[in-house]
Order: structure tokens, then C-alpha cells, then sequence
């Protein structure tokens, strides 16, 4: 493995499209705080082409990029400020909502409460039957109102709680959008170590199967060394893509480090997830990656992968380190394989 | 307009020295320049994230490298989580919690009530003209226990209600204060720009229904940008709070204070004559030009702060924009009179000249 495991970023060629991004703020006259500097930060790294296509379109229309230009494309591109306020709007509106709704609850109670205490009342001063079975009446009549009041209360409930879970959804991908690596557009470990939390408890409670695989691109350092960087980027974008559509629905992808892609594969058994991802290195393994200046190829690209079954009594980190292992005998195995783990033990199979 | 290139600019100024600040920080530190951890050390830089600069400042104390994964957790902790959508996100969980809550108590207090009923009529049933004295008494005894019960019941559950409108109104508190935070200039502490352009709006639509007289007022501290050449940014920081505390306390409830740009404020005044804006504005002069700056490590005088102030009033049936550009318009008069001046717009003379100037 090109000894990045570790940390997700290469510090030289940030600082060198940082540089870079800040030359060009310099240029523009546009003030570098977090969301411009992201937004040429992106763009000097040429993450993303139609942001970077964009970015030249509105230098060219006005010579610079204004202010006004980079505020709509950190919109666009970045992350939206607008849907924020509509969802502050949104959850002002429930929480206001739900706040009269507890009030009439109380009311409703409040007034139960004072027909009770009337009725006591009423069964201490009673001097005859028929006395008794109006209070009797009464009360219960006012307990069935309440219950009739608290079932439609509850109804509006249920309602709001579904409305501030859309408004929650929204949220959560506002906040998560920061941890999408730009490049590849999938999610960072951040957000991954967060879903197999999630998909393990899913597992554990449903008694489902789970599992998850790591592909780790073989001696990725050599491409950037040979070739430079933009094939280097150009290579991961298109095995990010490959991976994306290898796992398809069956579960999440994510740039786990920088040469790593990692999938939770939910409702899978451990056959299943072998097939997916010996398919997955039969593709890699295929696909011809050329130099689009010369044409010419730049070798074979390949993946080592692990796969490992979730087992009763896993956690998060022992599975990822069973995964991991299985990774590793791959590389040390000669690479360009699959290597599998049924169990908690590690099974050697071919 | 010449204003308006010298506000970007120093906004440029400020926020490309937070931005070296923060390259500087990550080269030291050996932290890749992602956007993501470019943002903690600019956030470090501008020191207004105190929890965020006491974090880092312990870090740092110890180190001298900064893993990806100590960023990433810093960032998480001080950056993310502050932002609005991290807040919000944390009101609507809590929010859903507190209505499953709810759902559950008023489940609750719905099958009592209904075993309730249900025992008082099986009960009562017993009752009948032929009841005697002692079985009435007893019959009503037990009638008179449930009822009790039940009430005891009733009142557990109002007070649990009670409890979950305070949690409920703590969250519309948390609402609000992401609001007001989105609306706050964080350095001084007074509305910012983006109040300030919803306020102009809803000042010229109460304008347009009541007809009373709207004024607004565009301020400019005067040579700011020596202040941060000959002082440092830390300093003009400083010009800036204190111009704004003096301003606040000059300007009424109703009246709308709100940093405009880098150094630039304006307000809003409703309700007010043009004659009734130009003397605030002859007073906020006065009130800033009678402070001495003054070094607080060595005591050294850094000279007083002047203002250049414009001052017009708001024609029925224009935009925003042109009353803004209007005042504008004598604020740049008042610097060509000399600075440290208030100029407000003459409907005498087209050309405006009218202003007052001071000794």
C-alpha cells in the first residue's frame, strides 16, 4: 500500500494548489475568506470541470471575479446557503407548531382535572342514587372528550415529527456536504465511519447479513511519479466511478483514504460481496487508461481488495480491521486479488 | 462610485492577512491546505471562536506537528459544529424527541382516562333504586378513590406537559439565537449587512404605508486603512468596535445600526425628518471624534477616529438601491468637503451642496 493509510491528504500538493488558488484570488481582487478559497481551491486542483468552467466563463464576462459571481457559484457548487434559511423557517414553523400543540394538551387535562376534582366533590356531598350516576355520567363524558382531544392532538403530532424529519434530512446533507471529497464526489471517512456505525447496528438488530469491502489501488505512487498528478486524479475519479457502480444500491461508497474505497454492503452475504468485488477488479483490471495528450497507455491499473462478513460482537473498528488484514495478505499475496474473512479468523481461500 | 472600491478593498485587506495567517499556521504545522483545514486556521486567526483558539492554543502548546486526524476532530468539533446547519440540525433531533415524548405521555394519559371510565361505569352499574343507604356509601367510597386517583394521575401528566413546554420553548430559544447570530456582525457585535439589506426593504414598505418620513445615514471611518497600515489589523479591529459602541449608544431602539462593509456603517432611521437626521449624525460625530485611542499594552495615544457622514432621505416610490446610492452620494460629498464632516442632501439645490461642516 502507497503508505498513506494513515492520512487522508498530501500535504505538498495542497499547499501547492492553495498557493496557487491564492495567486489567483490575489489576481481577482476577490477576498480569500473559507468559501472563496474553497471555491478556487477546487478549481485550481481541477476537481470538478463544471465549476471550473463556470469560474472561466465569469472571468471572462467581466475580467475578475467579482464578488457577486463567486457568492453564486459557492452557492451552486459549494454548498447552498439558501436552503438553510428555509429550513430555520421550516423548523421555526414546528417548533412554534408543536408548542401550541402541547398547550392544548395541557388544557385539555386542565380541564379534566377540574371536572375530577368537581366530581369528588360531587361523590362526597351525594345523597342518592341517581345523583351518583349523573356525576358517574358526567365525568366519564368529559374523560371521553379528553381521550377524543388527545387522539386528534396526537394525530398533528405524528404530523409534525414526520415534517421536521424532511427538515432533519436536509440538514444532514447541508452539513454532511462538507465532508465530500471533491474529486471523487463520494463521502469522506468522516461520514463512512458514521453510516457503518448505522449499518451494523441495522444488522445486529435485524439479524441481517452486512458486509464490507476495501480496495486499495495498487502502487498508486508510481502513477503520480510517472505521470504526474492529473493522471494520478484522472485514474482515481474513474475507479470511483467504477466502485460507485459496482456497489450500485446494495450500500454506501466512500474515498476511505487516498488511494482507498471503501463499501458498506448492506442485506449481502459474504458470496455475494466476493462476486461484486472480483467483477470490480476484472473491471479495473480491463480498463485501458491512455495519456490524452499522446494516447498512450499508462499501464495497468489494479485493486487488492478485502472483504469481510459482519459477525455477531463486531464493532465498527473490529471489522474495518478484519477487512484490513484480509487487504493486506492480498498486497502480500501479489496484489491485484480479493481476499475474504468468513469469520472472526481470517480464511486464506483462492 | 469611489466608495464603494475602497470598502472592498479593505474587506480584502483584512481577510488576505487572515488568509496568509492561516497558510502560515498550516505550513508550520505540516497540515495539508484543503479547504476544510484552511478554514479552521483562518477561523483560529480571527480570533472570535474562543472555544476554537483555546483548543488549538493547548494543542499547540504541546506539539509542533498536527495530524490530519487532530484537525479533522478540531474542525469537527469547533468549526462544523458551530456552523448554523450543524445547530439546527441539533434543535430538529431534539425536537423529534421531544414530540415521541409527548406522543407517548398522552398515550398514556389516554388509556387511563378510558380505564377510568370504564371502572367508574362498572361501578356505578351497581347502582339502582333499590340500593340502600350503606351500599350507596360504599358504592360512592370507591368511586370517590378511583376519582382521586385519576386526578393524581391527570395532575402527574400536566406537570410533565409543563416540563416538555420548557424544553420546547428552550429550543425556540436556540431557533432565535441562530438567527440573530446569521444577522450579527461577529466582530462588533451589531447587526451585519444582511440585516441590514432586509431592513432597508421593510423600512421602505412601512414608509410607503404610513407615509412618515425615512432617513438613512451612510457612515465612513476616516483614513481606517492607516489605521491598520501604521497600527496593525488587531488595532483597526479595535477602531471598529469602539465606533461602533459609540454609535450604538447614540442610536435609538427602533433605529437600525448595522455594519455595512469593512468600514463602512449605516443606519436607519424611521420616523425621522431629514433636519432630525442630520442633527444624530452632527452627534454621532461629536460622540466618536471625542475618543482618544489609546494603545492599551504601552498607553501610547493613536490619535482620535473621525467620521464622514452621509445623510438622505428616503422619495416616495424609490428603490432601495437609489436611496442607498443617494447617501452614498453625500457621504462621498462630506470627504471631498474635508472628512471628519456631515453632508445631507438639499431638495433646494439638485446638485446638493448644502452641508454642514464643524470647527
Amino acid at each position: 500500500m502507497s503508505g498513506s493509510m494513515q492520512e487522508e491528504y498530501d500535504y505538498d500538493y495542497a499547499r501547492a494548489v492553495g498557493e496557487r488558488a491564492l495567486a489567483y484570488l490575489k489576481e481577482y481582487a476577490l477576498a480569500p475568506n473559507p468559501r472563496c478559497y474553497a471555491l478556487l481551491y477546487n478549481h485550481t486542483a481541477g476537481y470538478d470541470q463544471a465549476l471550473s468552467r463556470a469560474v472561466l466563463d465569469a472571468v471572462h464576462a467581466h475580467g475578475r471575479l467579482t464578488p457577486a459571481d463567486a457568492a453564486k457559484l459557492c452557492d451552486q457548487f459549494l454548498s447552498p446557503n439558501g436552503s438553510l434559511a428555509a429550513a430555520q423557517d421550516g423548523l421555526s414553523g414546528r417548533v412554534d407548531a408543536v408548542s401550541e400543540l402541547v398547550d392544548r394538551a395541557q388544557q385539555a387535562f386542565g380541564g379534566l382535572n377540574v371536572s375530577l376534582r368537581d366530581a369528588a366533590q360531587g361523590f362526597v356531598h351525594c345523597s342518592n342514587a341517581r345523583a351518583a350516576q349523573e356525576i358517574v355520567d358526567d365525568v366519564v363524558g368529559a374523560g371521553n372528550r379528553v381521550i377524543e382531544e388527545t387522539r386528534h392532538l396526537q394525530r398533528k403530532l405524528k404530523q409534525s415529527r414526520h415534517e421536521i424529519d424532511e427538515l432533519k434530512r436536509s440538514l444532514t446533507r447541508l452539513r454532511e456536504r462538507s465532508d465530500i471529497d471533491p474529486l471523487t464526489r463520494l463521502p469522506g471517512r468522516r461520514l463512512f465511519d458514521m453510516r457503518l456505525g448505522h449499518a451494523i447496528e441495522r444488522a445486529r438488530r435485524y439479524k441481517v447479513p452486512l458486509s464490507l469491502m476495501i480496495a486499495d489501488l495498487d502502487d498508486f505512487a508510481r502513477y503520480n511519479r510517472a505521470h504526474g498528478r492529473d493522471i494520478g486524479d484522472r485514474i482515481l475519479k474513474a475507479v470511483a466511478d467504477l466502485v460507485s457502480k459496482a456497489v450500485g444500491g446494495r450500500g454506501a461508497v466512500a474515498r476511505y483514504s487516498g488511494d482507498q474505497f471503501a463499501a458498506i454492503l448492506v442485506d449481502t452475504r459474504l458470496e455475494a460481496a466476493i462476486r461484486l468485488a472480483e467483477s470490480l477488479r476484472a473491471q479495473v483490471l480491463s480498463k485501458r487508461f491512455v495519456r490524452r495528450s499522446s494516447g498512450r497507455s499508462v499501464g495497468r491499473v489494479t485493486l487488492s481488495i478485502g472483504v469481510a462478513l459482519f459477525c455477531p460482537g463486531d464493532t465498527p473498528e473490529t471489522l474495518i480491521d478484519r477487512t484490513m488484514d484480509c487487504l493486506r495478505t492480498a498486497k502480500r499475496l501479489g496484489r491485484n486479488r480479493v481476499r475474504w474473512a468468513a469469520s472472526t479468523a481470517i480464511a486464506q481461500a483462492d | 462610485m469611489g466608495n464603494i472600491g475602497v470598502r472592498e478593498e479593505h474587506d480584502f485587506d483584512r481577510t488576505m492577512h487572515l488568509a496568509e495567517l492561516s497558510l502560515a499556521y498550516l505550513r508550520r504545522l505540516r497540515t495539508p491546505a484543503i479547504p476544510r483545514y484552511f478554514e479552521l486556521f483562518y477561523a483560529y486567526a480571527a480570533g472570535l471562536n474562543k472555544k476554537l483558539n483555546a483548543a488549538v492554543d493547548t494543542l499547540l502548546a504541546g506539539d509542533s506537528a498536527l495530524s490530519q486526524t487532530e484537525a479533522a476532530k478540531l474542525y469537527e468539533t469547533f468549526v462544523a459544529a458551530d456552523k448554523p446547519e450543524a445547530k439546527l440540525e441539533a434543535v430538529g433531533i431534539s425536537l423529534g424527541a421531544e414530540i415521541n415524548a409527548v406522543v407517548e405521555l398522552l398515550q398514556s394519559a389516554s388509556d387511563s382516562t378510558e380505564a377510568f371510565g370504564e371502572s367508574l361505569q362498572q361501578v356505578s352499574a351497581q347502582l339502582g333504586p333499590t340500593t340502600s343507604s350503606d351500599q350507596l356509601r360504599t358504592i360512592l367510597h370507591t368511586l370517590l378513590t378511583a376519582t382521586k386517583r385519576m386526578a393524581e394521575n391527570s395532575h402527574e401528566l400536566e406537570q410533565r406537559l409543563a416540563e416538555s413546554k420548557r424544553q420546547i420553548s428552550e429550543l425556540q430559544k436556540c431557533l432565535e439565537q441562530v438567527r440573530v447570530e446569521s444577522h450579527t456582525d461577529p466582530l462588533t457585535g451589531i447587526p451585519n449587512r444582511k440585516r441590514f439589506d432586509e431592513g432597508i426593504h421593510e423600512a421602505i414598505e412601512e414608509a410607503k404605508t404610513t407615509g412618515a418620513p425615512l432617513c438613512l445615514l451612510m457612515i465612513d471611518i476616516d483614513h481606517f486603512k492607516k489605521f491598520n497600515d501604521d497600527y496593525g489589523h488587531q488595532t483597526g479591529d479595535g477602531v471598529l468596535k469602539l465606533v461602533a459602541r459609540a454609535m450604538k449608544a447614540n442610536v435609538k431602539g427602533r433605529d437600525l445600526l448595522a455594519r455595512y462593509g469593512g468600514e463602512e456603517f449605516a443606519i436607519i432611521l424611521k420616523n425621522t425628518s431629514l433636519q432630525g437626521a442630520a442633527i444624530l449624525a452632527e452627534q454621532i460625530r461629536r460622540a466618536v471624534m471625542g475618543k482618544e485611542l489609546v494603545r492599551k499594552s504601552t498607553g501610547e495615544s493613536l490619535g482620535r477616529i473621525t467620521l464622514s457622514i452621509g445623510v438622505a432621505t428616503y422619495k416616495l416610490g424609490e428603490s432601495a438601491q437609489s436611496l442607498i446610492r443617494r447617501a452614498d452620494a453625500c457621504l462621498y460629498g462630506a470627504k471631498r468637503l474635508g472628512r471628519n464632516c456631515i453632508k445631507a442632501e438639499s431638495e433646494l439645490t439638485p446638485t446638493g451642496a448644502s452641508g454642514s461642516r464643524a470647527a
